[in-house]
Order: structure tokens, then sequence, then C-alpha cells
């Protein structure tokens, strides 16, 4: 009797086993682990790429960027013209309905372009204050002008999502906070923050409904836990693959690795506060010539990067390949140091995120070391990026690392945010941390407002670029960053990464 | 009076204890590698001229590709971890004595005043305590951390005394209400004593035996919540030395197969703590009355 019961309770246990293992994810699911967890639904609430990647399969813009090059391609608006410098005329999709039922209309898109400039609920507040008015000729019809002449006006469309004007309006702003309604290929169903986003497909989309139709998307922030999801089996795709553990998951037979140069370069800001050792070219070269990029590549970033000359990245209008990198040359940083009255150096503090960037509080471990080897004492101030983002907003900063790329594709607009001088009135230097200030770039910058023309646009604003590093030393460039994916093999995933590394789950086939 | 003490029964006991000796011994050890760690120590892991990130992520020196002087490997910024350790040890070290330093004359002067007067101050006093002692020390710590907005190891000692304060205020309180009794103080009252000898001459000596149990026990969780702070990130700040932030940069190399860098200073922190602890054992049986050997 007591072995029949014992027999019983190994099977049940087996079975439950074998039930649980059984619950592999089927054929049209997918379980994808990611490095940052999304903070809100509310699509215009963070302008942080992880957040927009997660929000762009619940919503969508007029316009939709596709993998794998990220060129520009209709979503909600079929075609727009761009008549003078000013106006946007768009063309809506017909027949688009929200999730909850409603049609997608002019009154939608004038409502969500209104809604970027109110602070309690938008992180676009640049974008929305750019706009001069919001026109509706017809229905499916809609006419922007903006204060100022912004030539990447379209370029930014693709992350500005759609919200449904009714019911937007007629639910508690909180609950737009956690229930997501828009036009996206895919209806959220349940959301644990920090824990998991559950996603099904929504078989009335308008591009037809996506082959996936059940996804799990959860944030491990963790490294070494994301991986042991991964070598588990536990997901089928991780964005985000640690670097020290890359070596590893190309040795696992199950795992294929994909990896992508990514358009994010790394770099240090410096300020240029009047009366500090660092106003002095001569310093913000010797600064540039004392760190070790080639190692900081090898060692810390293992071999996951390229080495950066400037800012934007190559496909970006305004990328100028003749800007080459000051060689690391630590002894005529010495000789500068000395030159400019600095023999023996100076102190600075260097801050930075250390949860946001691949490596990121290791590489400013590693530039304070450089600093120190030729007398410059850098004081290490890495935290988390909640607070440093808010710093660096608030323009509180003289020195830290960051990481860049413009969803534009313009490097007009990266200049505008991160080198013109802090100017709130006309929204301009928004994220210039140091508050750098330099009258020529100003005066330079300034008017590539109004230059459309794309030849004559690229030339003016590679001209500033190649001045604007090799002359002033804006920022000390490091490298560009490379993403790194990983599937599980044998599952049939088709996954293309995106340059601008969102996931985006209609886009991916299994 | 030296003379008595060689002879007397504790250090015969202490002798013919195995886990007291074996307990004092890691602890001699460790303070003395804290002490002299910038002597011994083959490099001084956190003078940024000195580490080069050449020599990173360098095996023990018995394992292929291991060279010397790092003896136990090196850290993925070119740390050598042995040295690091013997810094991290001194971190471990300031803090744990810092702490019970501070808290415990805070503590014990709390205590033996409210255990002492009774009353409002009492009341507050131990209201106050339960109210502390409702959280977690370890999330506390964290709380008062995130108040100060330097980080330093200053600072990480004065988070942990705020929350650590109320065990030493509660033995006090508990002993001082027992020796209050006690036919003696009864004594010294009715021979006109005032509050202030009372209290110096006769309270706190008698009363304060426990505390020193407490004093052991405690340097050993100190070392511990230091390490935890430390491994979460809001402890000690990068730039200093500490065993719980090896472990932290470590972890993220276990899965890559380099086990040095969490095996050694993880072993190096249950070392320390286990001789603590030893030690803080044999030191409560000894001056615990009830337990008869």
């Amino acid at each position: 009797m007591k072995r029949i019961s014992v027999l019983l309770l190994l099977g049940i246990f087996m079975g439950t086993l074998l039930s649980l293992t059984g619950q592999a994810i089927g054929a049209s699911s997918i379980v994808v682990a990611v490095d940052t967890p999304p903070r809100t639904m509310n699509p215009h609430g963070s302008d942080a790429d992880a957040n927009l990647s997660v929000m762009a399969n619940f919503f969508e813009g007029l316009l939709q960027r596709k993998a794998p090059e990220g060129n520009l391609f209709p979503a909600l608006a079929v075609r727009y013209e761009h008549p003078d410098l000013l106006t946007w005329k768009l063309y809506l999709r017909k027949g688009v309905r929200f999730h909850n039922g409603n049609p997608f209309t002019a009154e939608d898109v004038k409502f969500s372009f209104e809604r970027l400039s109110n602070p309690d609920v938008s992180e676009f507040i640049n974008t929305g204050k750019s706009i001069a008015s919001i026109d509706i000729v017809d229905d499916y019809t809609v006419v922007i002008k903006t204060k100022d002449p912004i030539p990447w006006f379209a370029n930014n469309l693709h992350q500005i999502y759609m919200m449904d004007k009714e019911s937007t309006e007629a639910r508690d702003p909180g609950e737009a906070e956690v229930k997501p309604i828009g036009t996206g290929a895919y209806k959220l169903v349940e959301w644990v923050k920090g824990s998991y986003v559950k996603m099904k497909a929504n078989e009335d989309y308008w591009e037809g409904p996506p082959l996936i139709k059940n996804v799990e998307l959860r944030p491990i922030t963790e490294s070494s836990t994301r991986f042991a999801a991964l070598a588990s089996a536990q997901v089928e795709l991780v964005s985000g693959v640690p670097v020290e553990l890359y070596e590893k998951v190309l040795e696992n037979p199950k795992l294929d690795v994909i990896t992508r140069p990514a358009r994010r370069s790394i770099f240090l800001a410096l300020g240029n506060k009047p009366g500090s050792p660092w106003k002095d070219i001569r310093v913000r070269k010797a600064m540039y010539m004392a760190i070790n990029e080639d190692e900081i590549i090898e060692k810390i970033m293992r071999g996951h990067a390229a080495p950066a000359a400037q800012v934007p990245d190559p496909p970006t209008i305004g990328y100028n390949p003749e800007i080459k990198r000051l060689a690391y040359n630590p002894e005529l940083a010495r000789k500068l140091l000395k030159e400019a009255g600095y023999e023996r150096g100076f102190e600075i503090t260097l801050s930075g995120p250390n949860d946001r960037y691949v490596q990121d509080e290791k590489i400013a471990e590693a530039v304070a070391k450089y600093l120190a080897k030729v007398g410059i004492k850098a004081k290490l101030d890495v935290k988390p990026k909640s607070i440093f983002f808010p710093q660096v907003a608030r323009g509180e900063l003289e020195f830290y690392l960051i990481g860049w790329f413009d969803g534009t594709f313009d490097m007009g607009r990266t200049y505008f945010k991160l080198a013109h001088s802090r100017d709130a009135v006309r929204g301009f230097g928004g994220l210039n941390g140091t508050n750098f200030s330099d009258p020529t770039i100003d005066t330079l910058l300034e008017p590539t407002g109004s230059i459309v023309d794309r030849e004559k646009r690229k030339k003016v604003l590679q001209d500033l670029n190649k001045m604007a590093m090799m002359d002033k030393i804006v920022w000390i460039p490091l490298h560009y960053q490379q993403d790194i994916y990983a599937v599980q093999k044998g599952k049939g995933i088709k996954f293309q990464p995106r340059p601008d590394r969102w996931i985006v789950f209609k886009e991916i086939s299994k | 009076m030296t003379k008595r003490f060689f002879k007397s029964e504790i250090l015969h006991n202490f002798f013919h204890d195995p886990s007291a000796l074996v307990g004092s011994f890691l602890l001699v050890v460790s303070i003395l590698a804290a002490i002299f760690a910038p002597l011994i120590a083959p490099q001084n892991p956190y003078d940024l001229e000195k580490v080069s990130l050449e020599h990173f992520l360098k095996p023990p020196i018995w394992m292929e590709g291991g060279e010397g002087p790092f003896l136990l490997g090196t850290d993925d910024q070119g740390r050598g971890i042995l040295s690091t350790i013997l810094y991290g040890c001194r971190t471990s070290m300031t803090v744990g004595f810092g702490v019970v330093l501070i808290a415990g004359t805070f503590g014990v002067t709390m205590g033996l005043l409210a255990g002492y007067y009774g009353g409002l101050l009492d009341s507050l006093t131990m209201r106050l305590a339960d109210t502390f002692f409702s959280f977690s020390t370890t999330l506390m710590a964290i709380l008062m951390l995130g108040l100060f907005k330097e980080r330093g190891v200053l600072v990480v000692i004065i988070a942990i005394c705020i929350a650590d304060w109320v065990r030493y205020a509660r033995t006090m309180r508990g002993s001082v209400l027992e020796v209050k009794e006690e036919v003696y103080i009864m004594a010294a009252k009715a021979t006109g004593s005032g509050d202030f000898r009372l209290l110096l001459r006769h309270l706190l000596p008698n009363a304060i035996p426990p505390i020193f149990v407490v004093i052991a026990v405690d340097l050993a969780v100190v070392i511990m919540l230091e390490a935890t702070l430390s491994f979460l990130g809001v402890g000690v700040p990068l730039t200093e030395p500490s065993l719980g932030m090896m472990i932290s940069i470590g972890k993220d190399y276990v899965y890559a197969g380099m086990w040095w860098l969490v095996v050694f200073p993880g072993a190096a922190l249950v070392l320390l703590v286990v001789g603590i602890n030893l030690f803080a054992d044999w030191l409560r049986e000894e001056l615990n009355p009830k337990i008869q050997r």
C-alpha cells in the first residue's frame, strides 16, 4: 500500500514536471528578454528608446521605420507634402481603427500633437513647443505649421505616437499611463511593472495580422541573470547580451548570436566654464589624447565597439569622414598641460550613469585612470540613470560620459540639443549638461535650420561638425557601440535587428 | 593584577576552546591585514596612476596566463584581487569598528538613561527603538543613505549607526532595569550618591557585560551590512575598496568562467564573519552566568 502511494506520488510529480516542461513556448508565441524595463505605457511619457521600443508595438506614428536599415515608410499617413519651410501637409490613412474600435481621424492627430507640449504627460516638450498650429482640412488631411524651419520634422514622425482622442480624454489620466490604446499590431494583455509585458496580436491590424500571436517581454536588468534565462531556454530572444559573456554565448551550440553596429556613440561631454582649466583648448586636447580608446575597446568592450571620432554615426546627415581621432599620446598630453600652466594637473568631477550603456561605469573608471596618469585628478561620480539624466537636463555637470544617437538621422538636431548654448526660451541646449557655450558654434548653427536641400545641408553640417570637433573639441568621442542579440537555434525565429535597437514584433516571424 | 588575569578562569577557558582560538586567530589576522595593507599588498589597487588595464582579468598565478605580482589574479580594471581584498578588509574593519564605537556609545548612553530614569524618556526612547526595529536594518541603512548627497566610508558609517544604535539601547536598558533593583544600588542611594555617581560608578560597570556580547555579534552584522550595501551599489563609492563591491563586480564574470573575481573576496568575507561569530559565541557563553561549565 505504502509502495503504491509512493509510486502514485512519484507519478504525479513526474506528470507535473512533464507538463511544466511541455508548456514550452508555442509556435506562434515568443518570449523576449531585454535589458531595460519600460517606465510607462503612455506613448509620450518617456523619450528613452527602451520605452519607445515597447510603445512601437501598441502605437504608431504617422510614419514608421523598418528593419534592417531604419528607412522611413508610410504608416498612419500615406504621404506628406512640404510646400514651404514651415508647412507640413499630411494625408492620413483611411479605415484604421484603434484597439477600442474608434476610427483614426485628423482629430486624433491634432490631439496627439497638442498633447506633446503638456509637461504632465509628455517628454516631447521640445517637439510640442516647436509647433505653431495644427489645422484640420478634412477628416483625413492635416496641416502642421512649425514656428521655425525644422528640416528633420518628418524624420521624427515615427516616434510621435498617435493616441485616440475620445478615450484618452474620457479616461482618468492615470489609466493612460498603464493601459495603452493605439492602432499598433499588438494589444496589451498584462503589464506587471518591472516583471513582464504580455501582448497579443491585433487581428484587425491594417497591415494584416502579425505572424506571432502572443508576446511576452521580460526586462531582466541583471546581465548574468539575462544570460542564465537564455542558457536555460526560458527566453528565445535576448537583446543586450553582456559583452563579458559573448564568448560563452558563441560557444553554446543551442544559441545563435546576431551583432549589429549600433548607431549610438559614447562620448565625454566637457564644459567650458570661463576660468576653468578645461576652457583652454590645449587642456581639452590633452584630455582627449590622454585616453587610450583602443585599450578601452579591446579590454572593457571586449572588441564590441568601433572607435568614434565624432558624435553622429555614418548614416546621419552631417557625419564627416574627414574627422580623425586625436591619437593616444600621454607624453604630448603632459606637454600640452605644462604649456597651459597645469603641470601639476587639476581636479575635475567625471559623472556618468551606471545602468544605461554597455559597461558605462567601467569606461568612466578607466577614463579616470588615464587622466590620473597625466596628472589630472578626476573624481568619479557615477550614479543610476534616474539621478544622472535629470542633472544633464538641468545643466549641472562639468564633465560626463553619455551616449547619443539621433533618431532623426540629422546632426542639426543633435547640435541644437547638445552643443548650442542653453536657451530655455527657444528650447536650445536642452541636453547640454555642462552649460557648454561657444558663440561661433551658435552663430554657424542657427541658420542651418532653414537649409532644406539635402546636399547643401550635408555640406554645411559637415563643415560645422569638423570645426567643432577639431578646433573646439566640443566633446571627446569614444566609440560606437555594437548591439548584441542571441536567439535560440532551431526554432525558426527570423529576426533582423534594427539600427535603433527597437524590438518590433510584427517584424519577427517564427 | 596581571598575574591574576593570566591565572583567571576566562583565559584558561579561552585556551581550551578550539572555536574561540580559531575565531580570534581569524579576527587578529584580519585586523593585522587591515592595518598593514599598504605594506603587505603587492599593489595599491586604488592609486589610479598605478593601476592599468594592461593587466585586466588575469587568472590566479598558478593558472595558465597568471602573472606576478597578482597572486590571486586581477579584476576587469586591472586591480590585483589579493591587494583589493586587503584594502577591502580595511574598509570592512573601519566601518565595523566605527559603527560599534559610535552606535555603541550612543546606544549605551540612551539605554542607561532610559533604564534609570524611566518615565517619559524611557517611553520615548523605547517606542523609537520599536519603530526602528520594525524595519530591517538593511532597509533602514538604504533609506538613510538615500538622504545623503555625498558618498563615502564616513557616510556609510553614519547611515548604519542611525539604523543600528537601538540594539545597544535595548540591551542596556534591560540590563539596567535588572541591576537597578540590586541591594548595592539601594545602599549607594541610601548613602547619598548623586545621580551622576550612581550612573557612572555603579550602574554602568555592573550593567555593561551583556553589551560586550552585543558588540561582538554586531561587528559581524555591520561588516556584512557594509558588504551588502556596497554590493547593491549604495555603499562606498566605486573608487574605494570594499569586499561587497568586489563580489558585485565579479558576479558578472561567473558565467564567463572567471571564478576568482567572486570566490576570493567571498571567501575573505566568510572567514572574517565566521571568525568574529566564533569569538562572539565563546564570549557569550563565558559571560552568561546561567551556563556553568
